[in-house]
């Protein structure tokens, strides 16, 4: 199969370097944008190419580019493209191995989105607990600077251009992309309400792009090869591009494996061994903390955000979390509800004081002490959180306590009814990590 | 007071190699820098790496570190106290040499995490939340480490250990990679 | 003018209104927490959920606050889904909120509390423990109470980014953020009292006020702030004839919705256990009749024997207009030719005059308190208004937040100057600095021409690319304004000021003009003057030449050793007040009068808006001192005790009558519409009700008056002293309360780091002034012009010594 984000190799599992990576054709890309492209050919491009952002959101990334005023719109001043390296959802992990291994090709995906967008300079916000990874960033950047590919003339060009690394202080809020923002500036990271959008002010109050880690490295494909190339990449037919799929949780090899996007559920799973141990599927949380559950019934929806939109769940990230038959979901979305209250940065009530409430409930059903009143509540107090906070981090909160009403209704009134968690593995784990 | 090796750059406003020449945008127009960042902002913008520099040094950021943090961008202690407080990997509290951030979100949770966690606790004697009495180890949960393909998994340094396993040879293990790492230790303590 | 349908009724509103203003025009009351309306819409709290229908008929759930107006939009609070939604933040914010509602002073107007009895939350349906803190000491004014938090972020955007505070912030995160300062200390902001208003809970209390009364038990008074010249509203409140709060009142003319810590909590004056409330005639108690029979009698004979001109009536400008007015009704009849003075103090009597006829003669709209953050370029000039008018410095940062131009010509600027641009002037050079401006509004060529020295440091004064840049922007301005002090100000200064705002008038601007003044009624007391008369009757009186005065409201004021001494040998004194000190002990006859929240009155603020206010409470012992162990009182009375005080005005028309024989004025109303007959310019008193907007004098019917006042020295003439107030411990009423002075701390002078090091000073200075030395702690400030010493009021200085005077200065050692 085609592998274009992983395509360049390092040797013995290290980073590809700037000649690996041009040994695989890097940066012919670039060269050909800057040397035959016009910015808004570029937007156009993407815009055919059908690619979406792939930090969970899945927006036209085409149409993101269009947003940010250009030419006569454009006021001189600076405009920045920011990469959203914070990849901190849950069972997420594939931002870090694009950079783990092939780092240049986000470097040349943001160069190339940048010169689309008139950008004048780029930074990437990384995670702090990426140590490694912003290591092996910033060497790149390195090495392309000393190429000349970034730095005052980008390939013998007029246009300076450069990226910057700002590495967070830890919290999953940060991913959000006005906290993002916030964050970078030295501010506390609580998001800023829209509009206006990042596009007409953002950092700074300046024109700006957010992208994440994944979107930006279809970007020199896509330019090289065209929009009907990035399309053709696609397993069902309103997909595009390839994807980075992993598989966690009880499965038997969790990886991290590029395919083309639509592939199935199924065929992950088997590529990766199944459920752990033979056990049966109970489901899985496709993309991330904020998304529904998919059962077996959904094993062959192919994974690209309209299929798995039309099922009543989100591809978010596209990094899948496994449930196996012993596992139980109750328990899971507790886990989940107690992250999100957790990580809450506190700015607005349903969220702060909510989602809490949201944990008490999970954590009494889970301990066999809810009722069935409890179970009605729990609907309620989410669907009321849900679309009425101020960004969409309680709304994602609100995401798989729908998919565990929508599937596993049975098993929450079983817990009511049994006065405990039927599941064997002990749910509901007492080490109060959420009021820590 | 130079920058450890790892930290990154300066924002480029003003600063860096090419900060003095004339900058072009992509249309080869001169860029207007003043409608940027003023010379606040761009202070601003260091703090955590200031925060996190003094954490290194000193283990954790009591008040006098925070207040030289707060100088050096240009805010006021309670403002600089303001993005103290936020974040996971900044401690305003006392922590012992090494943190060990063990992850308790889901994928971990699925693999074990909560076992690690209290075998974890159980050799070094304490619970979640806890510092060893010679102040070497500090146990705390943290979320999503980003590794959950090494779950389950704990952060100590600037080192992911995973997969684990929640025995008790392993942990002793563990603890032992955790205490030659030197990444891991930090400050006075 | 966008058309809503608002609950059903349909309302018209201005474009960019929000939902939240649109239900209030609609007289719907839209519950909010974290929206206000002076503080933004953030969409925090969520509790203003409210069902939106739009053009495109799809109905859907939004915040008020962040909401604009659209025309044909059609709102609902009513329906089910933002009933439920507002139920349920209120339940939310219940998860953790305390029942503290017994113990808490916020009780009966507390927002939270009223919302949580409209949507009926009783029952607490979560079991987890509600998160505490811990609360912090944060000085003498501010309780503070951390669990009652509903984290809506007022606090600290009103301190942070409205008032620019540093000190106080929002730590923390999730269900545990932390609304407080770094470490435990005194709220550094002068304006931290509007934290108790702003809370919609009880997490920021009045700690003067607490545990005293439940709200609903107090009688409240609608009266004027007497501190300073802003005239902020306020709501006394007393009960069992004790004074026991101040709260803000709104008035959208004047202060809005804020209030300065020194009108909030410096009240203690009030209930001083040492306040004079017995008459005494001749060293002994008396009653009124004996009193005044004796005081009438002596005016009279005064009058007869020596002359009229042998009598000196003076009152300040912390008296009431009613008040300055009776004063000169004495001065008729067999006392006609009696002098007349309406300041207590020399140099600000003629500074203030002055600034009047500058003002009037400039011939354009005073700019309002109101008017000053809706300016979108101010010039602060010759004044540090958070000292001397802080509610002025708090309008006029928000020039520069809302996106204008702020400059500051100045001495001691510590306030503005993170927002503004600020260059320390010598108020001896400011004449030429305004001079400069309004040359280069006219588009002459700059400094040059006026032969202003070109300095380039901010210590000897403005640059002059500043003072261009200040004209440049005045004349472009669409809402130029121009604040002066006037404590600072010379001659000149306050001519240039007038000036300036006269060229930016000529160059087709619409310039708004103002000057700060002494006193709640200062402007009141300039617009009575016909001139200067207190430096002459200061002399006279030194001179023997004075037989008898009348004093009112002047304790505190510039007497010194000397000119009480020569009070002591006049054949009467009479005095009106109602502060203890040395006037009081000297007074032959002492006649106690009402403090402003007793009393009925009328104030004109620094803008010349007359405000009356009504009193709060009656004098007297309050309830509480009474009793000493016993259990009921062993006198019978018709009256409290101690409550035999009268209104100053009362009591002055009363002397009249004891002297002249004309019958005093029977009411309030009498005397003012008497005066309103007299005079144009009291008009407005006429219709002076309190509890509204007050209403503007005509700056056209202010007597033209000839005033001079002297330039200050020249700058190279060693360090000259100038004396100004400081926001808190200089103001003489709130200066005898007692947290305030704490507050306050010791009184320092303001020195230049140049001067300092010249000096080889280390934190103290000897000053020998007037014939006396005076040691005083100094702090060097890089705002103060090289060549000045600004020292505080409060410092007792030698009577006679001018503003501005040179000083000699040694460095000392503080203990």
């Amino acid at each position: 199969m085609t592998e274009v984000l992983l395509a360049a190799k390092g040797k013995d599992g290290a980073p590809a370097s700037l000649d690996e990576y041009r040994a695989a054709s890097g940066y012919e890309a670039l060269a050909r944008v800057l040397k035959d492209m016009k910015p808004a050919d570029l937007i156009q491009i993407a815009k055919d190419s059908g690619l979406r952002g792939r930090g969970g959101a899945g927006f036209p990334s085409g149409m993101k580019w269009s947003f940010v005023p250009a030419g006569d719109k454009a006021d001189g001043g600076p405009k920045y493209l920011v990469v959203n390296a914070d990849e901190m959802e849950p069972g997420t992990f594939k931002d870090r191995v694009i950079l783990e291994r092939n780092p240049h090709i986000l470097i040349e995906g943001v160069i190339i989105a940048a010169y689309a967008m008139e950008m004048t300079d780029g930074y990437v916000f990384i995670r702090r607990e990426y140590f490694k990874q912003a290591d092996i960033l910033e060497r790149a950047i390195d090495e392309a600077r000393a190429a000349g590919i970034l730095g005052p003339a980008v390939m013998g060009t007029r246009w300076t251009f450069d990226i910057h690394v700002h590495r967070s202080g830890g919290r999953y809020i940060c991913g959000e992309e006005t906290a993002l923002l916030n964050a970078f500036e030295g501010k506390k990271a609580q998001p800023r309400s829209k509009p206006p959008f990042p596009a007409a002010r953002g950092l700074w109050g300046r024109p700006t792009t957010v992208h994440n880690v994944e979107t930006l490295a279809c970007v020199p494909g896509i330019a090289r090869h065209g929009a009907q190339w990035f399309k053709g990449l696609a397993k069902n037919p309103e997909g595009a591009g390839t994807k980075l799929y992993g598989g966690s949780g009880r499965i038997e090899r969790p990886l991290c494996l590029e395919r083309p996007i639509g592939t199935t559920l199924r065929e992950l799973l088997d590529e990766m061994g199944g459920v752990r141990g033979g056990r049966k599927l109970l489901g899985v949380i496709p993309g991330g903390a904020s998304t529904p559950f998919l059962t077996p019934e959904h094993l062959d929806v192919p994974l690209d955000f309209e299929p798995v939109a039309k099922v009543g769940s989100r591809l978010g990230t596209g990094t899948f979390i496994v449930f196996s038959e012993d596992d139980c979901p109750v328990a899971g979305t507790l886990n989940l509800q107690r992250f999100f209250a957790r990580e809450s940065c506190g700015f607005c009530t349903p969220c702060r004081d909510g989602l809490p409430f949201g944990v008490d409930l999970l954590e009494r059903i889970e301990g066999g002490k809810g009722t069935m009143g409890d179970l009605e509540l729990l609907d309620d107090l989410f669907r009321n959180i849900g679309p009425n906070s101020f960004c969409a981090h309680a709304a994602g909160a609100a995401e798989p306590v729908k998919g565990l009403y929508q599937h596993f209704r049975g098993i929450l009134e079983d817990h009511v009814k049994q006065g405990r968690c039927p599941f064997p593995r002990p749910g509901a784990r007492e080490l109060e990590t959420a009021r820590a | 007071m130079s920058r450890p090796a790892g930290v990154g750059e300066p924002a480029p406003h003003g600063q860096g190699a090419h900060a003095d020449a004339q900058r072009l945008d992509v249309r080869g127009n001169p860029v207007r820098q003043e409608l940027g960042p003023d010379e606040r902002a761009v202070k601003r913008e260091r703090i955590v790496d200031a925060l996190w520099e003094v954490q290194q040094r000193r283990g954790w950021i009591d008040d006098e570190s925070l207040k030289r943090a707060a100088a050096e961008c240009a805010l006021s202690p309670a403002e600089a106290d303001e993005i103290a407080t936020f974040y996971n990997l900044l401690f305003r509290r006392p922590v012992g040499k090494r943190v060990i951030f063990v992850c308790d979100s889901i994928s971990c949770e699925l693999t074990g995490g909560p076992e690690l966690m209290e075998a974890l606790g159980a050799e070094l004697g304490i619970a979640p939340g806890g510092t060893t009495a010679d102040r070497e180890f500090t146990l705390l949960p943290i979320v999503c480490l980003g590794h959950c393909d090494s779950a389950p998994c704990c952060l100590a340094g600037e080192t992911v250990h995973g997969p684990l396993q929640p025995d008790r040879d392993s942990v002793k293990a563990l603890i032992q990679r955790i205490r030659n790492d030197r990444s891991a230790a930090r400050g006075q303590g | 003018m966008p058309e809503i349908l608002f609950d059903g009724r349909r309302v018209e509103v201005e474009p960019g209104t929000n939902l939240v203003e649109a239900g209030r025009i609609a007289g719907v009351p839209v519950p909010v927490f974290c929206y206000h309306k002076d503080l933004g819409a953030v969409g925090a709290c969520r509790v203003c959920a409210c069902t939106v229908k739009g053009g495109d008929g799809k109905s859907r759930t939004v915040m008020a606050c962040m909401t604009t107006a659209q025309d044909g939009m059609e709102v609902t609070t009513l329906d089910k889904a933002s009933v439920a939604l507002r139920k349920y933040v209120v339940e939310w914010l219940m998860v953790n909120h305390p029942h503290d509602c017994p113990i808490c002073d916020e009780g009966g107007e507390c927002q939270l509390q009223d919302l949580t009895i409209a949507c009926g939350h009783g029952q607490r349906r979560v079991s987890v423990p509600k998160r505490t803190f811990d609360n912090q000491y944060l000085g003498e004014f501010i309780q503070h109470e951390m669990n009652r938090c509903i984290t809506c972020y007022r606090c600290s955007r009103f301190y942070q980014e409205y008032a620019g505070g540093r000190d106080f912030s929002a730590t923390g995160s999730r269900d545990r953020v932390y609304f407080g300062r770094f470490e435990p200390g005194p709220l550094e902001s002068p304006f931290s009292g509007n934290l108790v208003e702003l809370c919609p809970t009880g997490v920021f209390t009045d700690k003067l006020f607490r545990y005293k009364s439940r709200v609903w038990d107090l009688e409240i008074g609608h009266s004027v702030c007497p501190h300073c010249s802003v005239g902020c509203n306020v709501h006394p409140g007393a009960r069992h004839r004790e004074l026991q709060r101040v709260r803000v009142r709104e008035n959208p003319a004047v202060n809005g919705v804020f209030l300065c810590d020194r009108g909030q909590f410096g009240h203690g004056y009030v209930n001083d256990p040492r306040r004079p409330l017995a008459v005494r005639s001749q060293g002994e108690p008396a009653t009124w009749e004996q009193a005044l029979g004796l005081a009438g009698a002596e005016l009279l004979s005064v009058a007869h024997q020596h002359g009229a001109s042998r009598l000196a009536f003076v009152a300040s400008t912390r008296a009431a207009v009613e008040t300055h007015l009776a004063l000169e009704a004495l001065a008729e009849g067999p006392l006609l030719g009696a002098r007349v003075a309406h300041f207590d103090d020399p140099e600000r009597e003629m500074r203030a005059i002055a600034a009047l006829q500058s003002l009037a003669a400039a011939g354009c709209d005073p700019l309002e308190q109101s008017d000053i953050a809706r300016c979108d370029v101010l010039l602060v000039a010759g004044t540090s208004l958070v000292d001397e008018a802080p509610l002025a410095a708090l309008a006029a940062r928000q020039v520069a937040r809302r996106g204008g131009k702020l400059f500051v010509l100045g001495a001691g600027e510590r306030y503005l100057d993170d927002v503004a641009r600020v260059a320390a002037v010598h108020p001896a050079r400011l004449a030429q600095e305004l001079k400069a401006v309004a040359a280069a509004i006219g588009g002459a060529a700059g400094g040059a021409e006026l032969g202003v020295r070109a300095t380039g440091t901010a210590g000897d004064g403005a640059a002059p690319d500043m003072t261009a840049a200040i004209g440049k922007a005045l004349a472009a301005a669409k809402r130029p304004g121009i604040l002066l002090g006037s404590d600072l100000l010379d001659g000149p200064a306050l001519a240039a000021g007038g000036a300036l705002a006269q060229a930016l008038k000529r160059s087709g601007a619409s310039p708004r003009l103002g000057f700060v003044f002494p006193g709640p009624n200062g402007f009141g007391a300039a617009a009575m003057s016909r001139g200067t008369a207190l430096g002459a009757i200061l002399a006279d009186l030194e001179a023997g030449k004075i037989k008898a005065a009348v004093l009112v409201e002047c304790e505190g004021g510039a007497w010194d050793a000397q000119q009480l001494a020569a009070l002591r040998n006049l054949e009467l004194l009479v005095v009106l007040d109602h502060l203890p000190g040395p006037l009081h002990e000297t007074a032959g006859v002492f006649l106690p009068t009402t403090a402003t929240y007793e009393s009925d009155g009328a104030f004109v603020n620094r803008a010349g808006r007359l405000q009356a206010f009504a009193r709060a409470r009656v004098p007297g012992a309050p309830v509480h001192s009474l009793f000493h162990g016993s259990s009921f009182p062993r006198d019978y009375r018709t009256a409290p005790p101690l409550s035999d005080v009268r209104m100053a005005w009362q009591a002055l028309e009363l002397l009249r009558e004891a002297a002249a024989g004309k019958p005093a004025a029977r009411s309030l109303a009498e005397l003012r519409a008497a005066s309103a007959r007299a005079n144009a310019l009291w008009a407005p008193l006429r219709h002076a009700t309190p509890g509204t907007e007050g209403t503007p004098l005509d700056l056209g019917t202010i007597a033209k008056v000839d005033v001079r006042v002297p330039a200050f020295a020249g700058e190279d003439q060693g360090l000259a002293a100038y004396r100004m107030d400081r926001t808190l411990g200089s103001e003489l009423l709130s200066r005898r309360s007692a947290p305030i002075l704490k507050m306050a701390g010791p009184p320092a002078a303001l020195i230049s780091p140049a001067d300092a090091g010249k000096l080889g000073m280390n934190g103290g200075l000897g000053l020998s002034v007037g014939g006396r030395t005076i040691e005083i702690a100094a702090r060097v400030h890089d705002l103060v012009p090289e060549g000045t010493l600004l020292v505080p009021r409060d410092v007792e200085w030698p009577a006679g010594v001018k503003q501005g005077s040179a000083v000699q200065v040694a460095a000392r050692v503080m203990a």
